[in-house]
């Protein structure tokens, strides 16, 4: 995996590997999808919102939680921790409501289940292709001593939304 | 039942007339099919599968169930659906399109979906209900 500083803006702790972020560093929003931290750029971020129901769908695969309503538009919701390789350790307390991260990309989007959202931090990764750290990760940087992977928007719609998941 | 999906990004489906449902949960999930293939309604017969189990959705709570006979074209289904429920006719700003971006294997024997409170109800496809209740038929 990649690794990059990181930062965050204004409170001058950077909380990674101790480099401080530079000037080319981007925000990145930041929050927990079971017992991952994923980094995603805003721009990709349609809104965020309390989760509210989610309505299951008969055919869907494991990660996909549903469909809910937003602003009248019936958005899919994915379980992100389920896409991981080989899932992960027990989720950590939940110390807010969940979230939705709302992602989008071109027309299409997405809720992603956020059990705890953090901040926007500065992050400075090296450019990398997308997936190079698996499927829809471009990279691994240490944030407050947890492992922090930065998603590719477009290599997650492509993946989560595909009838069949590449392996 | 002639409610496909819309594949048109957000709103309503186009429908000019309200559409008549019995409405009803399965699995936690709400649920409902045109009421005009509604052939009858009864009391909880044990030989008829469960709609939570049918659609693979665990959770079934038995409060209210009832068993419902659908029937469309040569389409026949017998299925236990939980409660509560009811007739409601939905008019088409109810009616929600589906997601664009959602493959079409995904929703399986739904016909689209509808605005019901704060949640998405699921509007069933009664012949493609019946052929999946023959397919998981012994």
């Amino acid at each position: 995996m990649v690794q990059a500083a990181v930062g965050i803006p204004g409170d001058g702790e950077g909380g990674g590997p101790g480099r401080e972020a530079s000037e080319s560093a981007r925000p990145m929003l930041v929050f927990r999808a079971g017992c991952h931290w994923v980094a995603v750029p805003p721009a990709a971020v349609r809104e965020v919102a309390v989760k509210g129901y989610v309505t299951r769908l008969p055919a869907a695969p494991p990660h996909l939680a549903g469909v809910t309503l937003v602003r009248g538009r019936v958005v899919p919701v994915v379980a992100l921790d389920a896409l991981f390789d080989g899932g992960g350790p027990a989720s950590e307390p939940v110390p807010t409501l969940p979230r939705l991260v709302i992602l989008e990309d071109g027309a299409a989007e997405l809720a992603v289940i956020a059990d705890e959202t953090a901040a926007l931090v500065a992050i400075e990764a090296p450019s990398v292709e997308p997936g190079a750290a698996g499927r829809f990760l471009v990279a691994q940087i240490t944030w407050r001593d947890r492992p922090l992977y930065v998603v590719d928007v477009p290599s997650l719609f492509r993946d989560a939304l595909a009838a069949e998941r590449p392996r | 039942m002639s409610l496909p999906p819309s594949r048109s990004k957000g709103g309503a489906l186009p429908a000019a007339d309200a559409t008549p449902v019995l409405r009803f949960r399965a699995g936690g999930v709400a649920c409902g099919v045109a009421a005009g293939a509604v052939a009858a309604l009864s009391a909880p017969e044990a030989d008829a599968a469960h709609l939570a189990a049918l659609l693979g959705l665990e959770g079934a709570d038995g409060v209210g169930e009832r068993t419902v006979a659908l029937a469309l074209g040569a389409a026949r289904l017998r299925v236990r659906v939980d409660g509560p429920l009811g007739l409601d006719s939905i008019p088409p700003a109810r009616l929600l399109a589906a997601p664009a971006a959602l493959p079409a294997a995904w929703i399986g024997v739904v016909a689209g979906f509808f605005r019901d409170g704060e949640e998405i109800g699921l509007l069933l496809d009664v012949e493609r209900l019946a052929a999946s209740g023959e397919r998981r038929s012994p």
